[in-house]
């Protein structure tokens, strides 16, 4: 009955009137995420299962509905994996042919979008241009050519060396080895282009971007085979190894993981987390760690960011996110770390352009590691998320606070309300006040503070950096303030002095673990975590945190859990 | 005219179903018509913008028709196409007000509500409930042509984070956005390279070998899903048969108004951290116009400006170089709101000129058109959907009523005009537009002539 009740407050306590759908007094459930940590959007905590910790605690002994894994739903190839593919397969000259399409994103992430786009009559002419032109590309490189035609052609006839390249390449495309009738329809097509222009290597451009445009190669597939002890489908080895490769290196399984599937070695969790540790060896996994987390940090604003400061321009932003993105690399995978040091971490990388904003002298030429002074804890100190997340001139606790709540800590925020004026007031000369201060007075009434109670102290720590992120001691003459209290409203109220002893705050923060992992699990999903799936996801986090809470040991725990072994049909 | 069709290219023409361009041998004696009395094909042009207007800027003082109405200050570029120009005011969008700019454009382009999205740990996210109008419309009216329908942007800094939604504007289904072109001069290859050439390529039939087989696994994968999954590879399915439809289609003979311009050299690449809103959006108009007067397609939606978006008009002066969205929410700075308003009906004005420079018969491509020109709130300032700035050019063929401010019952649904467009340009068929508070099944009879 506790549980109720604690949802209850959350709920009424949030009260944003007319900010959610269905008119005051109803509340979406999709924007009000209980403040317990990952949680499947829509579900509420209920006190069936007894399965919810209440807030506060640790989760020592939780329960859960019956685990049952999620529905197997074909996924679009995002453009990162196509393209990476035509790179590892037909190689560089193909990869630079194409021409992408953003991806569509959904839940923040382009991996959930690509569980339910549709492909369009737009698409479908774009994967054919795209179709030819790769390898149209490929065949006039010689290189290219030679790994694609792994055989001497007798001539435009050559049914049998058709079928070899069909089989070679097919199998690298559709990630798999491909059914005889499949080899048999896709030699037919290359043979026929072959005789009708008198060239094989014309049948062959037919025969590849036939493969480029089949279902098999354009949607990630997975079907399993039914498992009757678990009542599930179980996905059939090279299924695993796909959506293993996508995941962490963002291509197509290479011939070495392949390989493994073929053998049975990715039968057991043995088998595969050796498969995963290998491909974090590499440099596709540390692209893949900075995409994502890239994402998550809604850092592509940055490449339209504008800014009156002259000292911001488009190289400056673009060696921020650059920043950032190897900072996500570095501290997943560079050392065994635990990977919470993120939002701690002193390390930095900065060039001629960010090196002056953090007051340090710039390096001669490209990236410096450095170490950051005890001021500048974490990602959350960083050029790149202090400027994004920033107005023009003035800071935006807000936007950096909300930040904090929903990527970091997965807890929604309801949206202003439709009639809402979102503007602090500038600033008075008769009456001198800080922005913080100026957001304060604009929000200070009930029915902006059920919303920006839950943003703004998220925000608070870091006022001593200005709208670019350098270090600054006053806002409009009056000196900043940083300090506030963490999570007022539910957790443990703690008081924090500036950035250091928020971010140990943060890090040690079981929502923020709890987050990271369900963030991560859903890029290996492509799609959210269910409710069902609660006690997979506890699992995964606690072999996360047994394991130190190294990047790659949660990334282990994710591939070797039933929830990524296992799905359902619909 | 000396003009003599072959029997034969007659014969393939209809075989192969595809609309054949206006042949000036077919038109009647006043040139309003083919000599058949089939009437020129009729258009539906949607053109949109994001963040709303300066409402008592953009309202024109009195209504009426011709001489009795005045263009407001916001709608003085357009001074050159006032005979043209229909102005409606005081409609409201309907649907419920969920969420700023989401609500407006599903509800102007699908007359529908919005579907929320899961947020997850991600910022509000939203997508059409219900397919877009201009793709019922295509359905109808585009199924006959090369292209059913045309999907353009000239902003490039759309906010893709929100879900599709405020990425685009047509809708093949609530999870088939359609992906707008961008740049010019992919826009000429996709329209004219290929298409106007004389014989049969011989890559053809074996492109569209190709695109059997891969239809046959597409088929063979449909089978074995679910019925969510099915549905998504309909549209798979349905976009391999257009474009095998493409392949094989005839040339198109530049006939009548129907010409192959000159390559474009503009492209939509950035000038000085600059977009080229401008020249992009007149080339874009000057192609859209052509392929109307060969009939390579009858329905085009463009994004001119995203809603939210993160698009700059540099040139509003001194001060922060914030984006448009962001002045909206700035009450001190509504006049350069009102400045980019003004812009924004420049560049529209662009469009109606490129469509009224190509002529057909006695009339012009914008004769033959609706072009409905709105936006995704009414002003940025509270993202209200209320006396919503509608503008419609064109009379689709005589059928619209132009050269007329409109001043409905205040409240009136959005959904109405757009109802008075689906029947002008598509015919009596269509009886009632959307879905739930935005469904309309009663036209605004005031802009139609009968």
């Amino acid at each position: 009955m506790r549980l109720v009740t604690l949802a209850t407050v959350w709920l009424a306590l949030l009260g944003c009137e007319g900010a959610f759908d269905g008119g005051a007094g109803v509340v979406d459930p999709e924007r009000a995420a209980p403040p317990d940590g990952p949680r499947p959007p829509g579900a509420l905590p209920t006190a069936s299962g007894g399965g919810v910790a209440a807030p506060g605690s640790d989760p020592a002994a939780p329960t859960f509905p019956p685990f049952r894994p999620g529905a197997l739903r074909p996924r679009v190839l995002l453009g990162a994996w196509y393209r990476n593919t035509l790179r590892d397969v037909l190689g560089a000259p193909a990869a630079a042919a194409v021409t992408l399409a953003p991806d569509v994103t959904e839940g923040g992430l382009v991996t959930i979008g690509a569980s339910s786009r549709s492909l369009t009559a737009t698409d479908v002419s774009r994967f054919e241009a795209n179709a030819f032109a790769a390898a149209q590309a490929a065949l006039a490189d010689a290189a290219s050519r030679a790994r694609l035609v792994p055989c001497a052609p007798s001539g435009p006839s050559d049914a049998s060396c058709m079928r070899a390249v069909v089989s070679t390449t097919g199998r690298r495309l559709f990630r798999r080895p491909l059914t005889p009738d499949e080899v048999s329809r896709w030699q037919a097509v290359g043979l026929s282009a072959a005789q009708a222009s008198g060239q094989f290597t014309r049948g062959v451009e037919f025969a590849l971007a036939g493969l480029l445009q089949s279902p098999s190669f354009v949607y990630l597939e997975e079907r399993g085979t039914a498992d009757a002890a678990k009542g599930w489908q179980r996905l059939g080895a090279y299924e695993v190894a796909a959506r293993l490769s996508f995941f962490l290196v963002q291509s197509t399984p290479d011939d070495a993981l392949l390989e493994a599937a073929a053998t049975g070695a990715l039968d057991t969790p043995q088998g595969l987390r050796a498969q995963a540790q290998r491909l974090l060896r590499t440099s596709e996994a540390r692209e893949a760690v900075s995409s994502l987390f890239d994402e998550v940090f809604e850092l592509e604003a940055l490449a339209s960011a504008q800014k009156s400061d002259p000292a911001f321009d488009r190289g400056v932003a673009e060696s921020m996110r650059q920043e950032l993105r190897l900072l996500f690399a570095h501290v997943a995978l560079d050392a065994e770390q635990d990977f919470r040091d993120l939002v701690t971490t002193r390390i930095g990388f900065v060039d001629r352009r960010t090196a002056p904003l953090y007051g340090l002298a710039a390096p001669a030429t490209g990236v410096q590691p450095v170490e950051l002074p005890d001021t500048r804890p974490g990602v959350l100190t960083r050029l790149g998320f202090l400027a994004n997340k920033a107005h023009d001139v003035d800071t935006s606790p807000t936007h950096r606070g909300k930040l904090v709540r929903q990527r970091l800590l997965c807890m929604a925020v309801a949206m202003a309300p439709p009639d809402v004026v979102a503007q602090v007031p500038p600033p008075d000369t008769n009456h001198r006040r800080t922005f913080r201060q100026r957001l304060e007075d604009r929000t200070a009434e009930a029915r902006c503070q059920g919303c920006h109670r839950l943003m703004d102290p998220f925000g608070f720590p870091f006022e001593g950096f200005d709208s670019l992120g350098r270090p600054r001691t006053t806002d409009n003459g009056l000196p900043v303030d940083s300090t506030g209290t963490y999570d007022a409203l539910f957790l443990r109220a703690e008081r924090y002095q500036g950035p250091r002893d928020f971010t140990a705050l943060l890090h040690d923060d079981p929502r923020f673990s709890r987050c990271l992992t369900a963030t991560v699990f859903r890029q290996a999903m492509g799609r959210f975590e269910r409710d069902d799936e609660g006690q997979a996801l506890h699992e995964v986090h606690e072999a996360w945190k047994a394991g130190g809470y190294t990047y790659p040991t949660l990334v282990t725990a994710i591939v070797t859990s039933e929830a990524f072994r296992f799905g359902t049909l619909e | 005219m000396g003009f003599r069709l072959s029997r034969r290219f007659l014969l393939r023409g209809a075989g192969a179903a595809i609309a054949l361009p206006t042949l000036e041998a077919m038109l009647n004696a006043h040139g309003t018509a083919f000599a058949q009395g089939m009437a020129f094909p009729r258009r539906y042009v949607v053109w949109f913008f994001g963040n709303g207007v300066v409402l008592p800027r953009w309202r024109p003082a009195a209504q009426g028709q011709g001489s009795a109405w005045q263009l407001s200050e916001a709608l003085q570029p357009l001074a050159a196409h006032k005979e043209q120009l229909t102005v409606v005011t005081g409609c409201n969008v309907r649907t419920p007000g969920r969420r700023g700019h989401h609500d407006g454009v599903a509800a102007m382009m699908s007359a529908a509500e919005i579907s929320p999205l899961p947020a997850g740990n991600a910022p509000y996210a939203s997508r059409f409930s219900q397919r877009s109008l201009d793709q019922d419309l295509a359905d109808v009216i585009g199924a006959q042509t090369r292209f059913k329908s045309l999907q353009l942007r000239v902003s490039k800094r759309i906010v893709r984070g929100e879900g599709p939604t405020l990425a685009f504007l047509s809708h093949a289904s609530p999870t088939a956005p359609l992906e707008a072109t961008e740049n010019p001069v992919a826009l000429f290859n996709q329209l004219f390279t290929g298409v106007m050439s004389a014989p049969n390529d011989p890559r053809n039939g074996l492109r569209a070998n190709v695109l059997d087989a891969v239809r046959d696994e597409t088929r063979a994968l449909q089978a074995k899903l679910g019925a969510a999954d099915r549905a998504r590879l309909d549209q798979h399915l349905t976009g391999i048969s257009e474009l095998r439809q493409r392949i094989q289609a005839l040339p198109v003979q530049p006939i009548g108004a129907c010409r192959v311009p000159g390559a474009p050299s503009q492209t939509n690449a950035d000038v000085n951290g600059q977009e080229p809103l401008e020249p992009v959006n007149r080339v874009m108009s000057e192609l859209v116009a052509l392929a109307f007067a060969c009939d390579l397609t009858r329905v085009v939606t463009m994004q001119f400006s995203g809603s939210v978006g993160n698009h700059t008009y540099s040139w509003l002066g001194a001060g922060p170089r914030a984006s448009e969205h962001a002045l909206t929410h700035d009450q001190n700075e509504q006049g350069k709101v009102h400045d980019a308003v003004v812009f924004t009906m420049r560049c529209f004005a662009q469009t109606l000129a490129a469509m009224k420079g190509v002529t057909e018969g006695t009339s012009t491509v914008l004769d033959n058109s609706a072009v409905l020109c709105t936006s995704d709130v009414s002003e940025g300032y509270t993202h209200s959907g209320n006396d919503y700035p509608i503008l419609i050019a064109g009379s689709a063929g005589g059928r619209l009523r132009t050269n007329v401010h409109h001043r409905a019952a205040l409240g009136r649904n959005t959904s109405d005009v757009l109802l008075s467009l689906m029947q002008a340009v598509g015919g009596p068929s269509f009886t009632a537009v959307g879905a739930g508070t935005g469904r309309s099944t009663t036209p605004m009879r005031e802009l139609l002539t009968s």
